[in-house]
């Protein structure tokens, strides 16, 4: 009453190794799939918001579908909104890291200035950064 | 097909089990305590020794008999419609894979977990109507991953460690 089939798996299943080079490859094609996936996953959401924060103060919250240039209170930064993203264009920071960082648009994205103590977070519709906006 | 008893006695015993081991893992506590239904699938293990040993109408038996009873005896009426979704759909993978004898159990036990919780979140989705709960893929699918990993490795060691006298007939 043997049936074949079961024997043969059986008898593969005994011997065979742990991990063969089909799973190697199976294994390559899953992970080459979830990169894909991630990557829309991870999709960068478009920022909303964008809020200052001195000294750990929040002292300036724009939205960055206004273009303005405006002095952040208590520095001599210049934080500059425009195209729905921000950047800080001028300070008196000796590095000037934070005008290199540039334009930042993406939700969570971030401009520190550590000699004066700033901090500009951009963030979304559902932002889990500064909370809810109205 | 001639049915011996010796087989369906062996099906009897891992159908209990796949059982057993289902009705532990519902007793111990949910791995991440957000998501309660995310749990290991060690039965899995049983439906997929079956596969090897019995042949396809046997582990599909016994991943029915599973999804019905863990259903029943450890959970709501409600997850026996997802059990038994995600549990015959993954048997029937599992069984597809380990006849084609090319893959080995930890990486057929992957395949067949993201199938099984692919399949429950198409289930959630056509009982709620909404797309909403595909935001949960991503959780589902890796620790799916995760834990058919774990458990074709406990196959692999069982169907290695047990003498073959007890299975092969």
């Amino acid at each position: 009453m043997r049936s074949l089939r079961s024997e043969k798996n059986i008898r593969h299943y005994k011997s065979a190794p742990y991990l063969g080079i089909w799973d190697f490859y199976v294994l390559l094609l899953i992970i080459f799939l979830s990169t894909i996936a991630l990557k829309y996953y991870l999709a960068p959401e478009e920022g909303k918001f964008c809020t200052v924060y001195v000294a750990g103060e929040e002292v300036l919250e724009l939205p960055l579908s206004v273009d303005t240039k405006t002095e952040i209170p208590g520095t001599h930064a210049l934080l500059t909104i425009s195209g729905g993203g921000a950047s800080i264009t001028e300070n008196d920071c000796p590095n000037k890291i934070c005008i290199k960082t540039g334009f930042v648009s993406d939700a969570g994205g971030v401009i520190v200035c550590a000699p004066n103590k700033i901090v500009v977070r951009i963030s979304g519709e559902k932002s889990y950064v500064t909370g809810v906006h109205g | 097909m001639k049915i011996s008893s010796k087989k369906v006695a062996l099906t009897a015993l891992l159908t209990a089990t796949a059982i057993l081991l289902g009705v532990v893992e519902s007793l111990i506590p949910p791995i991440f305590p957000a998501l309660p239904f995310l749990r290991l699938g060690l039965g899995n293990v049983a439906v997929g020794f079956a596969a090897i040993a019995l042949g396809c109408p046997y582990a599909v038996l016994t991943a029915l008999l599973k999804g019905a009873l863990v259903g029943l005896i450890a959970g709501n009426p409600m997850m026996i419609i997802y059990s038994l979704a995600g549990g015959v759909t993954s048997a029937i993978v599992t069984i597809l894979l380990i006849n084609l004898r090319k893959l080995s159990l930890p990486v057929i036990g992957v395949l067949s977990a993201c199938v099984h919780n692919l399949m429950q979140l198409f289930v959630a989705a056509a009982m709620t109507s909404t797309a909403e709960v595909f935001t949960l893929a991503p959780v589902f699918l890796v620790f799916g991953a995760v834990a058919g990993f774990g458990t074709g490795t406990v196959q692999f060691l069982v169907i290695r460690a047990l003498p073959e006298r007890f299975f092969s007939f």
